[in-house]
């Protein structure tokens, strides 16, 4: 049968994993969940009751800095069913940008022919990725920047690689090829916006994973 | 009735039928058998043939979108068939986006095809 993924996020705490700590994941419901990049204020926050509005969005956006290059300061979840650990719709992604190996998880459920990876394109066409975030047309500028944490922490201050399109992508058995049986793969993820950052924009770049199976 | 995904023929002229792309039955190709053709589905309906190989791998690739609009489907890119010749690779993918066969000349030191689970090969 062919293999299928469940992507997980850790809510609570990410030092540990999935196979030990199966109740510190959840399961995003790709059709209808998805991840908010904010910096957050009083309204779009972790635990939210309802829904976050477009107006709210915007109105908690990360701010460009002149000076300094800013790291995106949060990732929600926007779990649609809300019946996780109570009725709220948003959960902080915990340990998104940092020194913490068990932040986003990729779980297959069987063998792969080739290695899985994570890629980055302006649409669910997959066929380019000139949007601002993923680097205007220059991939090695994409502000999302991923690191494979399957058998390390990425280590402090972690870059990161840039990702965008076909030719920028992060390989989730850290270059070890396919995987040979069921297995939760790990990535961090974070978005860095460069200093003095030209053009503001609010944009919704597809994640997209790329796997094979028999 | 689904036409197979594919139809193997082997040296002793008995046959194995594959499945669908949810269930391709790959893995279940004895490979105690040595392979003298096979014939793998197109999307246009048409069969390609492959035969005079010592090997051939098969997998589907996917994409899954995290966000966006088709978030959640899985959508299948390509199939990849890599026949081992005596002196290279040569790798066909069958394109589900444009319908197109591409095809690959890759080295025997590929680091590619080293990179492969290897349960994919078939005799």
């Amino acid at each position: 049968m062919a293999t299928t993924l469940v992507v997980r996020v850790n809510y609570v705490d990410s030092d540990v994993n999935y196979g030990t700590t199966p109740a510190d994941y959840i399961a995003l419901d790709l059709t209808n969940d998805y991840l908010i990049w904010t910096k957050g204020d009083s309204v779009v926050k972790d635990l939210m009751t309802a829904e976050p509005t477009a107006a709210q969005l915007n109105a908690a956006a990360e701010l460009i800095d002149p000076l300094v290059a800013v790291t995106v300061t949060k990732c929600l979840l926007m779990d649609y069913s809300h019946n996780v650990s109570g009725a709220y719709y948003t959960h902080l992604v915990k340990g998104m940008g940092e020194n913490k190996r068990y932040v986003f998880a990729f779980d297959f459920d069987g063998a792969t022919a080739t290695e899985p990876q994570l890629e980055a394109w302006d649409t669910s066409a997959h066929s380019t990725a000139v949007l601002n975030a993923l680097g205007a047309g220059t991939a090695l500028d994409s502000m999302v920047k991923g690191v494979c944490t399957t058998v390390s922490l990425p280590g402090v201050s972690w870059a990161g690689s840039p990702l965008a399109g076909a030719s920028n992508v992060l390989l989730l058995n850290a270059g070890s090829g396919a995987i040979a049986v069921a297995t939760v793969l790990y990535a961090n993820l974070k978005i860095v916006i460069p200093a003095a950052y030209a053009t503001p924009a609010a944009e919704a770049f597809v994640l997209t994973c790329r796997y094979t199976y028999f | 009735m689904n036409k197979p995904l594919f139809q193997v023929i082997f040296e002793d002229n008995s046959s194995f039928n594959g499945g669908d792309y949810h269930n391709t039955k790959w893995l279940e190709i004895p490979n105690d058998k040595k392979i003298r053709t096979i014939f793998y589905l197109l999307p246009t309906g048409d069969y390609l043939g492959l035969g005079g190989f010592k090997r051939i791998y098969q997998y589907i690739e996917v994409l899954t979108d995290l966000n966006g609009a088709e978030s959640g489907k899985k959508k299948i890119d390509f199939i990849c068939l890599i026949v081992e010749k005596e002196d290279n690779y040569i790798q066909y993918k069958i394109n589900h986006q444009d319908i197109g066969v591409e095809i690959n000349i890759l080295s025997k030191n590929s680091g590619y095809i080293e990179k492969l689970n290897p349960i994919g090969w078939r005799n």
